[in-house]
């Protein structure tokens, strides 16, 4: 059986085990050429630790991957020539110049200095270039790893929550890039915890939690797919606890109106049952019309920066 | 050959413009500068007393002593931040393979253990020279030459045991403090066992410290230092010296920097970055 275009990134069972803790867990999903891939998930429910495996920095403890039809080590060094990635923060040597560390990257990446030049004026990072990577402020920061990223003219390009600490004048900016890259026909694959940034740029969309995945597809079907629902107990603190510990819970938030959960599948009964086996009896169940976006998008409008700890165990502070 | 270029080039930069490679080397500069000066001034009436090639002693065995140990500092300094501040990840993730980033810390190694070789030779044997009478005997010995050869050797295998304390503690401080307090830690160690047990001290010259001490032992190289040593130990009521031959121990210096590179290598493919 063959596709008529391989795929960028294809995982089988993935999973990573670290002592105790299980950060990934048997993931599995394709992402095709030109697609925005949204890797979604809260904080430590193992994106960077996927992303890891890909870049090859991280052993699998099991499954498998191919990275352009690529699996063998030593054609996953080929493959890797394609690909563009930071991960979690910008890693750099904070006494070279911005221009140095490209240089290095560039030097590994085999690309001249003519290009270093123009990474940097894509990012607006030209004029600051020669100064110390320490001196930098977390934006530019991001910046730097950006154009390091784009170096090497990735036909795929892995950002690993992009946006993370920058003001919303720094989100605009990479979210900018980002859509430049899509449009040149660049395949990406992002990680985030904030729901609304992968809405806003993705094609595509992966939901994970506690390493696992949750849901998958176009970001259309996965947001449809959803079933959120309204419950109310006597103790709502319990209730986030005992909802947040729920594996088919996708996100959760309390509003002063009860406790909204998003879930993997409809089946309420089981969700009802686990919760009465620990002891929460619920006061009220009930399906939400309001869809999960709706309910998200709410939650952006207070506070843009708001983190997915917060979106998805939705505990208002 | 290419992959070697690019790695020559990647740690050029990075040496280029290292604050940690200036003090280092800049502070072993100074101790040679220092020790010249001194030697000089004790022998500013008697110009025979620090001339070549007698001179390659002192100059081996003092200044050229503390080489192996800032050469082991200095790598540490030059390989550790590297894990800290993830930037051996993002080569990887940027396209090296994992033991290529280490192929290249190799590199820096041989390119500062051949500095540290050069500076107390250039400056000690510079400072030496004009007290010297070419006429009379040869600037440089066999002798010397074995000592040279053995301080090469120590070098060697100083930077590759901080090559490995690097690559294993990946953090510049706590690799620092593991790899000075080891060398104390054996010298003690080795010390308590002669007190309980004195026929160990030929096994425990077999250890890293051991070999590297014995490396620089002015009596394993030279017979009139070897003759006076042994006839002072005699008044005390002590046998002769008991050395091993000077191959063995280099071979032993040899082995023991085969080994900590490769578990360098083994603990880079091995672990997560
Ligand atoms: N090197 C490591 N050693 C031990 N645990 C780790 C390590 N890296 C990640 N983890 C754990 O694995 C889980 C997933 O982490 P991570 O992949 O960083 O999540 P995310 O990127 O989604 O925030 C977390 O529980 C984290 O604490
Ligand atoms: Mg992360």
């Amino acid at each position: 059986m063959t596709t008529a275009r391989t795929a960028v990134i294809d995982t089988h069972g993935l999973s990573k085990r670290f002592g105790g803790v299980l950060a990934v867990d048997q993931v599995s999903f394709t992402v095709e050429p030109g697609q925005v891939f949204g890797f979604l998930g809260p904080n430590g429910s193992g994106k960077t630790t996927t992303i890891g495996m890909l870049m090859g920095i991280i052993r699998p403890t099991a499954g498998s991957f191919r990275l352009f039809g690529a699996g063998a080590p030593r054609e996953l060094l080929a493959a890797r020539a394609r690909v563009g990635a930071t991960l979690e923060t910008p890693n750099f040597h904070p006494h070279l110049s911005g221009r140095d560390n490209l240089g290095i990257a560039a030097a590994i990446k085999g690309v001249g200095a003519a290009r270093i030049e123009e990474c940097l004026e894509i990012v607006g990072l030209r004029d600051r270039g020669k100064h110390r990577f320490r001196t930098y402020s977390l934006g530019m920061k991001q910046r730097l790893a950006l154009a390091a990223t784009m170096l090497n003219d990735p036909e795929l390009v892995v950002l690993d929550e992009p946006a993370n600490g920058l003001d919303p004048q720094g989100m605009k900016e990479v979210r900018d890039i980002i859509r430049i890259l899509a449009d040149r026909g660049k395949t990406i694959f992002l990680s985030s915890h904030l729901l609304w940034e992968v809405e806003r740029m993705c094609t595509h969309v992966a939901i994970v939690r506690k390493g696992r995945i949750m849901a998958s597809g176009t970001v259309a079907e996965v947001v449809a797919s959803e079933t959120a629902a309204l419950l109310r107990a006597d103790d709502t603190d319990a209730l986030v606890a005992a909802l947040e510990d729920y594996d088919g819970a996708i996100s959760v938030r309390a509003t002063g109106d009860g406790v909204l959960v998003g879930l993997a599948s409809d089946d309420l009964a089981a969700l009802n049952r686990h919760l009465a086996g620990l002891g929460i009896h619920l006061s009220h169940l009930a399906r939400q019309r309001r869809s999960l976006e709706d309910a998200f998008m709410e939650l952006t409008r207070d506070d843009g920066a708001e983190s997915m700890t917060e979106i998805a165990t939705g505990v208002d502070s | 050959m290419t992959r070697l270029r690019i790695l020559a080039r990647v740690e050029a930069i990075k040496i280029r413009r290292s604050r940690s490679f200036l003090v280092v080397l800049g502070l072993f500069i100074l101790i040679n500068v220092f020790f010249t000066l001194t030697s000089l001034r004790a022998a500013a009436n008697n110009p025979f007393l620090f001339a070549l090639p007698d001179a390659w002693q002192s100059i081996l065995e003092i200044p050229a002593g503390l080489g192996p140990l800032l050469a082991g500092v200095l790598t540490i300094l030059l390989v550790a931040p590297e894990f800290t501040w993830k930037t051996a990840r993002q080569s990887v993730i940027d396209g090296l393979g994992k033991g290529e980033f280490l192929l290249g810390k190799l590199l820096v190694l041989a390119a500062i253990l051949p500095v540290f070789f050069a500076i107390p030779l250039l400056i000690g044997g510079g400072g030496a020279l004009p007290g010297s009478d070419a006429g009379q005997a040869p600037l440089i010995r066999s002798e010397d030459l074995g000592y040279m050869f053995a301080y090469a050797m120590r070098l060697v295998l100083f930077g590759s045991a901080a090559l490995f304390v690097a690559v294993l503690i990946r953090a510049s401080g706590p690799a620092m403090g593991v790899f000075l307090l080891y060398w104390l830690l054996e010298t003690i160690v080795s010390e308590a066992i002669q007190v309980m047990w004195r026929g160990a001290e030929g096994v425990l010259r077999f250890l890293p410290g051991g070999v590297s001490d014995t490396l620089n032992d002015t009596n394993l190289h030279y017979a009139n230092e070897l003759a006076w040593t042994n006839a002072s130990r005699a008044e005390r009521g002590l046998g002769p010296l008991e050395l091993p031959e000077p191959w063995m121990l280099l071979l032993a210096a040899a082995l023991y920097s085969a080994l900590f590179v490769g578990l360098s290598f083994h603990l880079v493919r091995r672990r997560d970055l």
